[in-house]
């Protein structure tokens, strides 16, 4: 162990490192297993729950009785193939379906194009009727049920189908790359902003509750190292664990991202539609460059900082760790509150540049601005400097607070 | 009783401390305030070791705290070789050792790693440290644990690297609040042997215990404290009666509760 290291603010800071990274228990609980667990759950969990319907909808039977070609065809293209059956083994599958087996059966009447063809809406005629039956208790239901009903209403509206749409030119004029990371600064910064709370959390009401709860202050107080100095070195050594603690969770969810697309796009093809519309394909953090990266970890840094800072005062009231995460817990709402007010209201708007100086909001709305690549720069500096001041004053407030002769008795 | 000689003056210490409505409640007063050190003047002189012996809520601790420099007094000063600590804490606490029995050190880290921690925010030169770490652990038989985490030690070497880690820095006089707290025979025998190893290399030490065994093997001067105020202070064998410190302990504390003293 090398302690060179003449400034005190580092010299805690290090402390701080030293008691994290070295406690494996600490590391693998808040460190590596939140980003772990998000990657398994997203990349394969998601995906198989996602998956499961088609794959129980791969044993159902779709039987029918005197089908037109036509449909058949339309509900082949949707992954649907008919099994024809006579109006004789109706009943037995009938009552198959009524017994959960996961079938269907689409009765056609005869000659149902012709009907079709000949009906005229406003003769007040009753309508050709397809029956379809079902059993909506059975696991597959919905995935055959939603691609029938598409096919079916995709076949009725092309019969009146008089113009075409889009035949030589045209189509959607959006940036399919800017749909992407919309999503992208819609999910990440509550997902950010939770992580990085979590991990102060932990570390925090150890390092400042514990300490105190062992008495260990008195000891360092009667050492050279002031106030200001220990409130400064926490705050930075527990700021970089919290950073780093939500980089992990982040990271999980970046990288299990391309896994989870391909679930969203391929395992519900009746949304073939939608995802073609979103062109899921562009949630991918590759269009991101390293600047992009850089510029976030330094507001994700100013932010650690302050949510350290204002857990690192609560704490500090606390006589126990225990009691301390009771006491900071609820300001978890608060924090998805701010995230969530940022998402629903201003995702992708050029807000006032007076919004950035409210610290954490600052932090949402920045973090949101990076994914959609719509951030100007006095908008992060503007960030970035709030939070480190709003920081700095935590930093004194609670070297006021360690001054107290309430922080050396605990009962 | 103050002397001339004295490396270390206590001069009329008093302390009050706010009560909040749930503390008056439980000591069912009306009063505000509470006074933990009332009006309290004592001397030690160099080499000494001065026990302050009395109940549990009588003003011990507060008053180690003071001349400690982790809190203020209200009014009265306490001067450390000459100097105040009310004008010089950082001074004082160069010259000072503490130690509380309430100490739990972080059992994660080694008795390396705390030793060379509290060394380097004690300001010790890094060639100091070492040497110095090599003599102590040496001496007190802690090198065949030194890379062991606390939590693998038992509680008597986790409070011998504890005193080992208020001496970091080689001060001359050690303020030890209640060390035995909550001790078992063995670990308590340990801090007794560590006290008198010090004594041996002439630190002078102050000491405050409700043991009276432990003040009668180690103390040489003696003061008692009830109420906040310190009732008799002097030697040990003109305070102990019949060379026993809590029959001479109890009869003052019986005539104050019986209004026989004020």
């Amino acid at each position: 162990m090398n302690f060179a290291v003449k400034n005190k603010i580092l010299l805690v800071a290090k402390k701080e490192w030293d008691r994290f990274f070295g406690d494996r228990r600490m590391v693998i609980s808040a460190l590596i297993f939140p980003g772990v667990m998000i990657y398994i759950v997203y990349a394969f969990f998601v995906p198989l729950i996602m998956d499961m319907p088609t794959r129980k909808a791969k044993d159902s039977v779709v039987y029918a009785i005197n089908p037109p070609p036509v449909i058949q065809s339309i509900l082949e293209h949707t992954g649907i193939t008919l099994t024809l059956i006579s109006e004789n083994e109706k009943e037995s599958v009938l009552e198959g379906i009524a017994e959960r087996s996961g079938n269907f059966l689409i009765v056609f009447p005869q000659d149902f194009i012709e009907k079709v063809v000949v009906y005229d809406v406003r003769s007040g005629e009753v309508a050709p009727e397809i029956l379809l039956y079902y059993n909506s208790l059975s696991g597959s239901f919905a995935e055959h049920y939603g691609r029938i009903l598409t096919a079916l209403a995709a076949y009725e509206s092309s019969i009146a189908k008089k113009f075409d749409v889009n035949r030589t030119a045209g189509g959607d004029m959006a940036d399919t790359g800017a749909v992407g990371r919309h999503l992208i600064a819609i999910v990440l910064p509550v997902f950010l902003l939770v992580f990085i709370f979590h991990g102060a959390m932990a570390v925090t009401t150890e390092a400042i509750t514990g300490e105190k709860e062992r008495g260990t202050f008195a000891t360092i107080f009667i050492t050279s190292l002031t106030p200001i100095e220990l409130a400064a070195g926490k705050i930075f050594g527990l700021s970089i664990q919290s950073f780093l603690c939500g980089i992990s969770g982040t990271l999980g969810i970046a990288l299990s991202l391309p896994k989870l697309v391909d679930s969203l796009a391929s395992g519900f093809p009746m949304q073939d539609g939608m995802s073609a519309l979103l062109n899921l394909n562009t949630i991918s953090m590759n269009q991101y460059s390293v600047v992009d990266f850089c510029i976030l970890a330094l507001v994700l840094l100013s932010t650690a900082c302050i949510i350290v800072t204002i857990i690192s005062i609560i704490a500090i009231y606390a006589r126990t760790a225990k009691e301390a995460q009771l006491l900071v817990s609820p300001m978890i709402i608060v924090f998805l509150f701010i995230s969530c007010l940022n998402m629903f209201y201003n995702q992708g708007n050029q807000i006032a540049i007076y919004y950035y100086f409210i610290p954490i909001y600052n932090s949402a709305q920045s973090m949101s601005d990076i994914f959609n690549q719509s951030y100007a720069l006095n908008q992060i500096i503007a960030t970035i400097t709030t939070n480190i001041f709003a920081g700095a004053i935590g930093c004194f407030v609670l070297s006021r607070l360690l001054k107290t002769e309430k922080m050396l008795i605990t009962s | 009783m103050l002397s001339m000689s004295a490396i270390l003056s206590v001069l009329n210490l008093t302390k009050t401390f706010r009560l909040n409505r749930m503390q008056r409640k439980l000591a069912n007063t009306a009063d505000t305030r509470i006074t933990a050190v009332d009006n309290l003047s004592f001397s030690v002189n160099e080499g000494e070791i001065f026990g302050l012996l009395g109940p549990n809520g009588a003003g011990k601790t507060t008053t180690m705290r003071i001349i400690s420099t982790l809190i203020n007094s209200d009014a009265g000063d306490v001067f450390v070789d000459g100097s105040s600590v009310k004008e010089y804490p950082l001074k004082v606490r160069r010259k000072i050792g503490f130690l509380s029995g309430d100490l739990k050190l972080d059992e994660f880290f080694t008795p390396t790693y705390l030793f060379d921690f509290f060394s380097a925010l004690r300001e010790v030169p890094k060639a100091e440290t070492l040497e110095r770490r090599e003599k102590l652990f040496n001496h007190f038989g802690v090198n065949e644990y030194a890379h062991k985490k606390l939590a693998a030690l038992s509680s008597g070497m986790k409070q011998k690297v504890a005193f080992i880690i208020s001496i970091v820095h080689d001060p001359s006089i050690i303020i030890f609040d209640e060390p035995t707290n909550g001790m078992d025979l063995l670990a308590s025998r340990t801090v007794t042997e560590f006290l008198l190893e010090l004594k041996k290399q002439g630190k002078t030490i102050i000491l405050s215990t409700h043991i009276f065994s432990l003040a009668e093997k180690i103390c040489d001067q003696v003061g008692f404290i009830i109420n906040g105020k310190l009732i008799n202070s002097g030697p040990l064998n003109q305070i102990a009666v019949n060379n026993n410190l809590e029959d001479a302990f109890f009869s003052i504390y019986d005539s104050i509760r019986d209004g026989r003293i004020s």
